[in-house]
Formats: structure tokens, C-alpha cells, sequence
């Protein structure tokens, strides 16, 4: 595609721009000079040459310290965090304790890139737990992570879904998209008395601010 | 991975890794005519329309990568200018153009040439604004400057409500208006910086617009797909989507700050170390994303090897500018040895998804470009320097798609199974 004969005026008048620089040459130059060497020539004192030959990459990263604490002002959550692991049908582990709420720690840390998950129950056999008013959250709702070293990051809630467990989108919550984002999940909908479980999911979506 | 799946994810790799081996081997220095871009564009045809709904995904990645860019050809003309580079600055506003000329194009698929040459009018005034302020800003002439920014005053507005009108309110003109007067504020304050030899805020600045305007992509691409008020397509926002989009923006960072630290080992500029410290960065960003996608251990592992690649583009670039052909040749090896090395990795880590062989080949290609652009910057053949620069981060765009496709179903296949029991009494029933 020869696309030059169609670049129009604007096109043209920025080229044009450059030819009313003094000592900007046209394209029928023959080969330049050697680049020139040195920053611009506004820069106020002569520099040392760069050292090239004692560069070297780095070869490590940044990985955030665990998450230990996760506060939610909106409903009152203040709560430590657990690791939590998989169970041996591939489901996410659950906190022991009713009122803790638990990282999954094969996943991503929070502030790593991708979605980090924390679960919490909704209640226990005795009143509400944890993550009780988890579905209360709106979107630009603070959700805060403490982590070990003692930094806080922040995050704002998105989106609030449910899902019924056996159309779980673990694709859509857990994959990592390389966005720092937060899961908080817990359960929801009818309870079943029979079973003993709630039938559905509510999934909090938050991304990263700070 | 399906059969099918992986049929189809070779078939776009050899046709990748063949198709760039013809655009290495027909590689004159031509200062006329540009090639043509490839993705949506290249196929277009020239007069065949584009449906947004069905090639969503497609025209989101690829105005990404087209805004992205113009950050990074932008910045080049500033610091060229700014540096007395005359013939290097032309070339780059022809890449410039370029770019412009790709997005118009893209544009144009979706609504009709003449809706879209409009598009052209106000970008490329937007830019003869930046263009004009680092001129002003290197002859240190504060009325140009102050003139050049009266200039850019209304570009954002503009733009922005020929956006919405063009999308019918699926790009709200508040929210791209908002985008790109920051962009413009970034870039006049990149070219002050530069111009100060504070080269750690410019450099810290340019990869923040880079970003932003790579979401500017995104918002745009949701604007024409969605409209005002629509759902968008299953597939436009996906997690595999995102995916393949988060790897091309660092690869495409990657390529740029690779290019550019070169660039300046080669001059000796005394950017050289912000430059180095930026490809840093984005060596941890793409270690930290591997870190997650294959394990915190496959992460470090990652990060050696890129390392190796680095540090292999740095020498070599150095060993030109000292015209030293054991340098050159020892710094060749090293990046035969990355390409070995990170297909394994590849391969290892998609098991087998990624077939070595190919990997390789994409590898070699992408150290091929940049050592070539170097090669052509030292005999000052400005024009194909940007050709190639254009072409390479154009590439590393289809490197994230196949990586994406491959990783995808591995890490998927990973992924915690089905919803989580966490209530115990019913309280919460139906609340």
C-alpha cells in the first residue's frame, strides 16, 4: 500500500513544520553524519559519559510482602488474614475460623499483577461471620490490604456479582489477566438446608488505586 | 489446548515467523514510500469495511498499539529536536505521520475514509502543537512555547467531541478529552524535563503516557464496538484478552525503551542511564507478570534470562560505538544463546504449547530488528531506523497474541475449580 500520495494537508504542514527548522535538511540528504553525540543542547553542564560497559539488568522483581490484614470501612470488616491452599476436588480451601478471613496463597499477592483472592464466610452455625455484609459493598466502595512489611494498599471496589456455585466463572475471577486486582468471596443466595450450603457465590471485584 | 486450538495457533505462527522473514529480507534504506502497516489494515484491502462486533478484539489491540506508539514517536521528535538532530528528527516526523496515517486508516475501515480524514486534521495538529512547543523549547524561546500551548489549548475538546460524535456517544467526549489533555501536559512536560537533563523524570514520564494513552486504545476500541449503552462482546473484555493485551504493551514498551537505550549507549548520551533504568522497569513488569503466570520461581528464571537479553542488546550497541568487532561478535552469541534459552523456557512452561523451534525463530527476529536498527543508526540511515523500529514493535504485538493463545489454555487448565462453601447456618439466605 503506497499511502504517501494520500497524506493530506495537515500531513504535509507538519512536515513542513520541520523544514522551517534551521538546519532540519529535506529527505534527499545522502547519508547522515555519525549521530551526534551528548543530550540536549539546553542542558546546562557538560555530563560524564555514560558508563555502558558496566550496565547489567536487573534480573529480579519486586514481589509484595503476604497479606496479613484486610479492612473494609464500608461494613465494618476488620479482619487478619490466613493462607488458605486448594482442596482435593480443586476448590479453593475455606478459613477455619468463622470470623477470619484467608488469602489464597498459590495465587497472586495482592499488588501483584493479577487477581488476588480472599474468602471469608457470610455466617456460621451460630449468627453472622466475616464477610456478613460482604454484598452490601458498592462499586467505588475502599477495600484496604495490609501486608507484612507494613504497607497498605488500597483498592476500590468495581462490580458486585453472584453466581450460582455450579455455574461458577472460574475463568472470569481467578485468571490472570495481569491487572492488580482483589476477589472478595463469599457466599449468598438461598441456603439449603439439606446440603448445608449456600447455593450461590457473591464476588467482589476491586482493582489497585495506591 | 484443543487440536484445533493448536492448529490454529501454529498456522498464525509460521505465518508470522514467514511473513517477517520477507520483511527482513527486503530491507532498503527508502525514504519515499512507506509499507503497510499489517493487522486489520493490511488485510483491509483498502476498501473493504470493518465490523467492529465481529473483529472486536482485534481493533481494540490494535488501537492500543497505534496510541501507545505515537507516544513513543512523539517523544523521539522532542528529544531529537531537543538534542540537534535534524535528520533524525525528519525521519522520525515521518513516522509520525505514519502512524497517524495507520489510525485514519483504521478509523476509516469502521466509518467511511472521509469521516476518518478528519480524525487525521485534528491529530496532526494536535501534534504540530507538541512538535512546535520542543521546538521552542529547544531554542529556549518562551513566547513559541507559550504560543504552542494556546495551540493545544482546544485539541483535546476537539478531538474528543469528534470522537463522540463519530461512535455516537460510545466514546464520551469528557472521558477522551480528560485522556488527552493529560497526555499533552505529559509530553510538554517530558520535553522540559529533556530539556533540563532531568532524563529520570522525562523517561519516568514518558512510560506514564504510554500507558494512559494505551487505555485511550481501549476506551476508544469499547466506545465503537459498545456505543452508548451497549453490552459488549463476549470476547472484547475477556480475561484471555486482557491477557494477550497487558503482554503486548510490555513487549511493545519493551521494544521502545529498548531502541532508545541502545540509542544512547551508541551516542554516549548522558540519558543512557535513565533510559537503562526504564528497561529495567519494564524487565521487572514482564518478570513480575511471568512470576504470576508460571510461579514466583519461573519468574526469577524469566528474569535471568531477559536479563541476558538485555544486557547482550547493551554490549553490542557499545561495541559498535567503539567500533569493536570482537564486541560485537561476542554480543551476538550472547543473544544466540537468550534465543535458546528463552524458547526452552517457552516451551517448558506452556508445556509444549509453544513449540521451541518457533519461539526461536520469533526471537531471532525480534534481536534481528533491533540490532539492525542500531546498525542503520551508526551510518546515520535515520529512515531505516524508523522503519524498523515501526515494523519491530508492530511485531511484538503478534509475539503477545501467540504467547497469549499458548498460556491461556495452560493456565486455565491451573485454575481453582468451581464456587467456594463459606456460610454455615442460613442467615444470610436470600438476604
Amino acid at each position: 500500500m503506497n499511502r504517501w500520495p494520500a497524506i493530506p494537508l495537515a500531513a504535509m504542514s507538519l512536515a513542513g513544520l520541520l523544514l522551517l527548522v534551521p538546519g532540519c535538511g529535506g529527505p534527499g540528504r545522502g547519508p547522515a553524519a555519525a549521530p551526534s553525540r551528548g543530550g540536549p543542547a539546553t542542558a546546562a553542564e557538560p555530563r560524564e559519559p555514560p558508563d555502558v560497559a558496566g550496565f547489567r539488568s536487573v534480573r529480579t522483581y519486586d514481589r509484595p510482602a503476604p497479606p496479613v490484614r484486610l479492612w473494609i470501612p464500608a461494613i465494618a470488616v476488620s479482619t487478619r488474614l490466613v493462607r488458605l491452599g486448594r482442596l482435593a476436588d480443586g476448590s479453593l480451601e475455606v478459613p477455619h475460623d468463622w470470623n477470619t478471613a484467608g488469602w489464597f496463597d498459590r495465587g497472586p499477592r495482592p499488588g501483584q499483577p493479577g487477581p488476588a483472592v480472599i474468602l471469608g464466610h457470610v455466617d456460621s452455625t451460630a449468627g453472622p461471620a466475616v464477610f456478613f455484609r460482604l454484598r452490601e459493598l458498592r462499586p467505588r466502595d475502599i477495600v484496604r490490604v495490609g501486608l507484612a512489611d507494613g504497607r497498605i494498599l488500597v483498592f476500590r471496589v468495581q462490580r458486585v456479582r453472584r453466581y450460582p456455585k455450579d455455574e461458577f466463572p472460574a475463568k472470569a475471577v481467578y485468571f490472570p489477566t495481569l491487572n492488580r486486582e482483589l476477589r472478595l468471596i463469599t457466599c449468598g443466595g438461598t441456603f439449603d438446608y439439606a446440603s448445608r450450603n449456600y447455593l450461590d457465590n457473591i464476588v467482589v471485584y476491586a482493582t489497585l488505586v495506591t | 489446548m484443543s487440536g484445533r486450538g493448536r492448529v490454529a495457533a501454529w498456522t498464525l505462527i509460521s505465518a508470522f515467523v514467514l511473513g517477517a522473514c520477507g520483511c527482513a529480507a527486503s530491507n532498503p534504506a527508502r525514504p519515499g514510500p512507506q509499507p503497510p502497516s499489517r493487522g486489520l489494515m493490511a488485510h483491509s484491502g483498502q476498501l473493504s469495511r470493518l465490523d467492529p462486533k465481529q473483529q472486536a478484539v482485534e481493533l481494540r489491540t490494535e488501537l492500543e498499539e497505534l496510541f501507545g506508539q505515537d507516544v513513543f514517536v512523539g517523544v523521539r521528535v522532542a528529544r531529537s529536536r531537543l538534542r540537534g538532530d535534524p535528520d533524525f528528527t525528519q525521519a522520525a516526523v515521518s513516522a509520525l505521520s505514519r502512524n497517524s496515517d495507520d489510525l485514519t486508516t483504521l478509523l476509516g475501515r469502521v466509518y467511511g475514509s472521509a469521516r476518518a480524514e478528519e480524525f487525521r486534521r485534528l491529530w496532526e495538529s494536535q501534534q504540530e502543537g507538541l512538535v512546535a512547543y520542543a521546538r521552542a523549547a529547544s531554542q529556549h524561546d518562551q513566547a513559541a512555547k507559550a504560543a504552542a500551548r494556546g495551540q493545544l489549548d482546544a485539541s483535546p475538546r476537539r478531538i474528543a467531541r469528534y470522537l463522540d460524535d463519530l461512535t455516537s456517544g460510545g466514546a464520551a467526549a469528557p472521558v477522551i478529552s480528560s485522556h488527552l489533555r493529560t497526555h499533552i501536559n505529559d509530553l510538554m512536560h517530558f520535553t522540559d524535563a529533556y530539556a533540563a537533563g532531568d532524563y529520570a523524570t522525562a523517561y519516568r514520564i514518558e512510560r506514564v503516557d504510554y500507558e494512559r494513552q494505551f487505555r485511550l486504545g481501549t476506551v476508544i476500541a469499547a466506545g465503537i464496538v459498545g456505543g452508548r449503552g451497549q453490552d459488549l462482546p463476549a470476547d472484547f473484555d475477556s480475561p484471555l484478552t486482557r491477557l494477550q493485551s497487558a503482554l503486548g504493551e510490555l513487549l511493545g514498551e519493551h521494544l521502545q525503551l529498548a531502541v532508545d537505550a541502545m540509542g544512547a549507549a551508541l551516542r554516549g548520551g548522558p540519558e543512557f542511564r535513565a533510559d537503562a533504568a526504564q528497561v529495567n522497569a519494564d524487565t521487572e513488569q514482564l518478570a513480575s507478570a511471568f512470576g504470576v503466570l508460571f510461579g514466583p520461581q519461573n519468574g526469577r528464571r524469566f528474569a535471568s534470562v531477559w536479563g541476558d537479553h538485555v544486557d547482550a542488546l547493551i554490549s553490542y550497541s557499545g561495541a559498535v560505538a567503539a567500533q569493536d568487532q570482537n564486541g560485537k561478535a561476542k554480543a551476538l552469541a550472547q543473544l544466540r544463546a537468550f534465543v535458546q534459552h528463552l524458547s526452552t523456557f517457552l516451551s517448558t512452561s506452556t508445556q509444549g504449547r509453544l513449540k521451541a523451534p518457533a519461539v526461536a525463530a520469533l526471537l531471532r527476529m525480534h534481536d534481528s530488528e533491533l540490532v539492525q536498527q542500531l546498525d542503520a543508526y551508526a551510518r546515520g540511515d535515520y529512515v531505516t531506523v524508523h522503519r524498523v523500529i515501526y515494523e519491530a514493535y508492530q511485531h511484538m504485538f503478534d509475539v503477545a497474541k501467540i504467547l497469549s493463545a499458548a498460556i491461556g489454555p495452560t493456565i486455565a487448565a491451573r485454575l481453582p475449580k468451581g464456587g467456594v462453601q463459606t456460610g454455615g447456618g442460613g442467615m444470610a439466605s436470600s438476604r
